[in-house]
């Protein structure tokens, strides 16, 4: 019997600007993640992911974006370059997030409206379940209007 | 800002949606391949499938992992992809091949790599069938990260979907293999 799966967990749209929006208490019921962002940074700043409070470098990342490609291993997980003046939309599917024995990966697309469309594989150096996810505009904040939305994917039948 | 779930985290179910999971395998032993069997049951119910993959292989150095249709191991797959190894980004073809590509496959300990698959009207008898994948690694150099479209040149409704390591070898422990059906 199928399972209805793609169950919206949380979402917000910001009032002001922030620099990070956090997901916590992410119950281990689903099997993957998946994180949507929809909106501007206050510069051209990169933003990221990082999981259970983790801001050491173990993100892992290779991206191709435009007619370049990059690799890097830093203190979290690349979304996207953020932009004030067009919307960035990204979509992050964080995949076997609770599962214990294996690094997370993360496949990450991005569309900058202005100039750029990417693609990014991110992995968490890290084998504990995700408990947190951290939305960071890194050296800059959210603007106002940014909408940020978690959905879980189904785990079992 | 932090946004703790609660309510809404525990209503994972009866929840009508239009993604629906299937089913999933995850291996407690080692296998050759793994099988998605049965699927003319969802014929009248889904328009589309996704498959889910986090893998590995016992393949030495970075390969792939790859399915086949309806057990169809002949040269009726094409496939065409964009990537980007860290260094510059490139596009190339297969040619007429025996698979579609499903993800990358990693040999460090804990790398498990993902996969996910965009199978477009799986059951239309009007149509070859065509994929979508995304996948990528880092780990084992290279490190890359993959965009595939991929054809199968079949209009046969899909009944069958097998994975298996692509050159031999088998399927790890602890790989995840997920189908999920969409309506449409």
């Amino acid at each position: 019997m199928p399972t209805p799966t793609y169950i919206p967990l949380a979402n917000s749209t910001l009032g002001s600007t922030a620099a990070t929006v956090t997901f916590s208490s992410i119950p281990a019921t689903y099997r993957d993640l998946v994180v949507i962002v929809n909106g501007k940074t206050s510069a051209n700043q990169a933003t990221g992911l990082r999981f259970n409070s983790d801001s050491g470098s173990n993100y892992s990342m290779v991206r191709m974006y435009t007619t370049a490609s990059s690799t890097s291993t830093t203190t979290y997980g690349l979304l996207t370059t953020g932009d004030p003046t067009a919307d960035t939309l990204t979509i992050a599917q964080i995949m076997d997030y609770s599962a214990t024995d294996k690094h997370k990966p993360v496949l990450i697309r991005s569309n900058i409206t202005a100039n750029n469309t990417a693609a990014h594989f991110v992995r968490w150096a890290n084998t504990a379940a995700i408990t947190t996810v951290a939305v960071e505009a890194i050296s800059t904040t959210w603007a106002a209007g940014t909408t940020f939305a978690l959905y879980g994917i189904a785990s079992t039948l | 800002m932090l946004i703790p779930l609660g309510f809404l985290a525990s209503s994972s179910g009866g929840v009508d949606t239009d993604y629906e999971l299937i089913e999933t395998n995850i291996l407690g032993s080692a296998q050759s391949s793994i099988t998605f069997s049965g699927l003319a049951t969802y014929a009248s119910t889904y328009k589309h499938l996704q498959l889910r993959v986090v893998g590995k292989t016992s393949l030495a150095g970075t390969n792939f992992i790859v399915g086949r249709f309806n057990s169809d191991s002949g040269s009726n797959y094409r496939a065409h992809w964009v990537r980007g190894n860290g260094t510059d980004v490139g596009s190339s073809e297969s040619g007429s091949t025996t698979r579609f590509y499903v993800s990358r496959h990693d040999t460090l300990s804990n790398v498990f790599c993902p996969g996910v698959v965009d199978i477009l009207d799986a059951f239309s008898t009007t149509k070859n069938k065509t994929t979508r994948t995304l996948t990528g690694n880092h780990g084992t150099s290279p490190n890359e990260i993959y965009l595939f479209s991929g054809l199968w040149a079949n209009t046969a409704s899909l009944t069958s979907i097998t994975i298996l390591p692509d050159g031999g070898g088998t399927l790890s422990i602890g790989s995840r293999f997920s189908l999920y059906g969409i309506k449409g």
